[in-house]
């Protein structure tokens, strides 16, 4: 199969809130990463993704099949949602067990395959303990257990490494690689680039419900690249700088701070100001006491890529 | 997953939960209130009249309703409240079947302590009374319609729980507006009320000579009752169709869970 | 080896630590700011006792009115007679007043209920009580916020009401000869109104306390005055004596009421007012056991 998840023009509201505006896109087979921050629209389209909540408008596609209450799919699909909810009377593995039953394994195969589950996510030890006295992090892996357990053909899942401590994001990681080695596609989502980049190339980006961008890490590195960036500094003469700073091709903008100390340059090449500055402000006496540089987030990258 | 097997198994799952949990213990706590009313009485008081009133005015009218209430709230509200129905909804189960199994498993737990306030409150009022001896069937006539009562209010309920968020408050709201004040409105308008169906099932005992058993229900009903048989099979198509319709519900509900 | 103090390490405090006086009042006008937000309950809950209300102004209005035709318009004894008649019908002020609580107490226990039920049982549900107790917040503060909150939603149900009753007496009556006259029954309103109010924000926020869920402690809270008062009417139907209608909170408050406004609305009632009394005390008693300790808990947790 090409394509796993289709969407075509989906939308989805909460009253008189944008959910997901108008998201067209395709995801192969493999891992995918869905990044946006917070309050993008990633869980939204997940849970429609899951059947969980159905579109305003548009279409979805999971494996071929509409996915909303579709039992044929759900054999196939495993999904690890965002929220810390599980049923805190039962035991991890008495959890994992009960849906493995309801995914239709017999009781002895469903046992078996919630105690596999359990031991690939590091839950060995504490599994016939209550939930309710998990941890974060062994909350978040008991819902990472279920989704994999019955060896679905794709997992969904939403923020997995949150909650996580270095070791088990780092354990975390490498079951998604094993999984995915072993032909499982992938979607997660998270809001941290990096994260993601450690696993997979293909990434989808979703800010405000919409789509922003999609293809691999190299693409989208390209596209921060152009990104102006914004550095601040502080200096006896700033005035002098800033009119050798004119003569720059990569400066798109320079301005002053209210103080009149404070120079702003807008470049697009800050490696190249970089190694420009030092020499100039030696040989205008500029006198520099301070540089800082705007933050490379992915916020600041949504905010350039909407603006 | 088969419907009968998907069924039982939410049967077997939740029995056990249910049974130990804190709303059940409620009541329990609710139900053993019933022999302790049927305590009171002096001993001048009929046993008839007694196992009578508590029956119909604190039986069926306070604690059917209010144990239906909340036992109900294990079917669905919980769960969406603790947001873990997304497992469930995210399996290849029939979704008719989640709800059936669930149902079953507080209809068994609700119709035990019904029976159990029913049976407690026709054995320790004789006791109590200097004239023990009760109606013909009235026990089983009592036994019959608290049972009926449970289930009528717990599934209705727990109906609710598929329409609505906060399925509880309507169903406070519910048994104010329809089962209190519809139930004591003279006219047919009553009989769109549960009250109404055990109310008749219970007292329309026939040939009975207690005035209270024979006219205090319709005097209070301000209309006549069927007859019980008519009545039971009345409710019970009620309540197929509730099951029908919640059924039907469930399958295009989508839960909007906040994260 | 002997542990070095926090005064090696840290700097030591010198300064003086100032208290905020009305931390209770801060936590309550958030507790009503967020309650109002959603403004179709309001609407629902509020709509029938401002119609009951506006109701019963009206009445005391043309009561007033009433009197004044008596006195002024020379229409023979039959007029006269016929607007004595409709003034016995109509009631004085009091019982204007008292029938409003009467008929509105159901409505007045439903709003308190609603906006009381998740003020300590939501708290505890999202681990709140970790956020106010690491504030310098004590327990009386806490339960003084939360019950001023509660307490709000009821005055606006019910003693405001009664003062709009009595407002407009006071306006319609000649010469202010209501303020002049029956001040006391003003007085007396609003002392009602407080217990009445106060009461029932002690019991729902003990019911909230045991919970973590707004709806339980709504069934709760409602379920037991509408069980108890079930219960007292089954045992006075039963035992054909009234006494057991001690335990419905309603008739003990409406004993005490009587007492208050020297009114009589039910004739030969079995209980005494003391006994009334003695039961709004246990109450009051056994709720703020209840509400203290959970509160201590849920710091102690903090």
């Amino acid at each position: 199969m090409s394509v796993i998840v289709q969407a075509r023009e989906l939308g989805r509201w909460y009253g008189e809130v944008v959910g997901l505006n108008d998201l067209s896109v395709d995801i192969s087979p493999g891992i995918t990463g869905l990044i946006g921050p917070n309050g993008a629209g990633k869980s939204t389209f997940m849970k429609m993704l899951v059947g969980e909540l159905r579109p305003s408008r548009g279409t979805v596609q999971v494996l071929g099949h509409d996915p909303f209450a579709n039992r044929e799919l759900y054999s196939q699909l495993g999904f690890c949602p965002q929220q810390d909810a599980l049923y805190d009377h039962m035991s991890g593995h008495e959890f994992v067990a009960f849906c493995m039953r309801m995914a239709g394994f017999r009781k002895r195969e469903a046992q078996e395959r919630a105690e596999e589950a359990l031991r690939r996510v590091d839950l060995t030890d504490v599994m016939h303990r209550r939930c309710g006295g998990y941890s974060k992090g062994m909350r978040q892996r008991t819902r990472l257990a279920q989704s994999i357990a019955h060896a679905p053909k794709l997992l969904i899942a939403d923020e997995p490494l949150t909650g996580l401590d270095p070791v088990a994001r780092l354990h975390t990681l490498e079951l998604f690689r094993e999984l995915a080695a072993a032909g499982t596609s992938i979607l997660l989502s998270s809001h941290v680039l990096h994260e993601v980049q450690s696993l997979t190339e293909a990434i989808v980006l979703i800010h405000r419900g919409r789509l922003l961008a999609q293809g691999t890490v190299p693409d989208i590195r390209k596209l921060l690249s152009r990104i102006p960036r914004r550095v601040i500094l502080r200096a006896r003469e700033p005035r002098r700088l800033a009119e050798a700073a004119l003569a720059l091709d990569h400066v798109d903008s320079l301005s002053f701070t209210l103080d009149g100390e404070g120079l702003a340059i807008e470049t697009r090449d800050l490696e190249g100001l970089c190694r420009w500055l030092p020499a100039k402000a030696s040989e205008l006496r500029a006198g520099i006491r301070s540089l800082e540089s705007s933050d490379a987030s992915l916020e600041a990258v949504f905010d350039y890529l909407v603006d | 997953m088969s419907f009968l097997s998907t069924t039982w198994l939410m049967f077997t799952t939740y029995l056990g939960a249910t049974a130990r949990s804190k709303r059940m213990i409620i009541c329990m706590l609710l139900v053993l209130t019933v022999p302790l009313a049927a305590l009171l009485p002096p001993a001048h008081v009929e046993a008839e009249k007694a196992v009578y009133m508590i029956g119909l005015f604190y039986l069926l009218q306070v604690v059917a309703p209010i144990v239906g209430l909340i036992a109900s709230a294990g079917v669905l509200s919980d769960e969406v409240e603790n947001r873990t129905i997304t497992y469930v909804f995210t399996r290849p189960v029939p979704r008719a079947a989640l709800l059936l199994g669930r149902y079953l498993c507080v209809l068994v737990l609700v119709s035990a302590l019904m029976a159990i306030a029913a049976i407690s409150v026709s054995s320790v009022a004789p006791t109590r009374s200097a004239t023990p001896a009760l109606a013909d069937g009235q026990a089983s006539r009592l036994l019959l319609a608290a049972i009926l009562g449970g289930a009528s209010y717990s599934l209705l309920l727990a109906g609710l729980s598929v329409f609505f968020k906060r399925a509880m408050v309507i169903g406070i709201f519910y048994l104010v507006a329809m089962e209190v004040f519809l139930a004591l409105v003279p006219g047919s308008a009553q009989k769109m009320s549960i009250q109404y169906y055990l109310r008749g099932i219970y007292t329309n005992l026939g040939a009975v000579e207690n005035q209270w058993l024979r006219d205090g229900p319709e005097m209070l009903a301000g209309t006549e009752f069927s007859t019980p048989t008519e009545l039971v099979v009345r409710l019970m198509l009620f309540l197929a169709f509730l099951f029908g319709v919640s059924v039907w519900g469930l399958r295009r509900r989508q839960f909007v869970l906040t994260s | 080896m002997k542990a070095s103090t926090h005064t090696d390490v840290y700097r030591p405090f010198v300064g003086e630590l100032k208290s905020h006086p009305r931390r209770a009042l801060v936590l309550a006008r958030a507790g009503i700011r967020v309650s109002f937000k959603r403004k179709l309950p309001a609407l629902i809950l509020f709509s029938p006792l401002a119609i009951a209300c506006i109701v019963m102004c009206f009445r005391v209005h043309f009561m007033f009115t009433l009197a004044e035709q008596v006195s002024g318009t020379p229409n023979g004894p039959e007029a006269a007679m016929m607007v004595t008649q409709i003034q016995a019908l109509l009631g004085d002020v009091v019982q204007n007043i008292f029938q409003f609580v009467q008929q509105s107490s159901w409505f007045v226990l439903i709003v308190m209920a609603w906006y009381g039920s998740g003020q300590i049982a939501e708290d505890q549900r999202v681990g709140a009580n970790l956020l106010y107790f690491s504030r310098p917040l004590s327990r009386l503060e806490y339960l003084g916020g939360k019950f001023l909150t509660v307490f709000w939603f009821g005055f606006l149900a019910m003693v405001l009401p009664c003062l709009l009753i009595c407002m407009v007496a006071t306006f319609a009556s000649p010469e202010w000869s209501f303020l002049k006259e029956e001040w006391d029954a003003i007085l007396n309103s609003i002392l009602f109104g407080v217990l009445w109010v106060s009461t029932i924000a002690i019991f729902v926020l003990a019911i909230s306390s045991l919970t973590s869920r707004k709806t339980y402690a709504l069934v709760g809270s409602a379920g037991i005055v509408f069980g108890t008062r079930a219960l007292s009417q089954l045992l006075s139907g039963l035992m054909d004596d009234a006494r057991p209608s001690i335990l419905n909170l309603f008739q003990n408050m409406e004993r005490v009421g009587e007492v208050l406004f020297d009114v009589t609305l039910i004739r030969g009632r079995a209980i005494s007012v003391e006994a009334s009394l003695a039961v709004i005390v246990l109450i009051w008693v056994v709720s703020l056991y209840v509400v203290t300790e959970r509160i201590r808990r849920m710091e102690v947790v903090a």
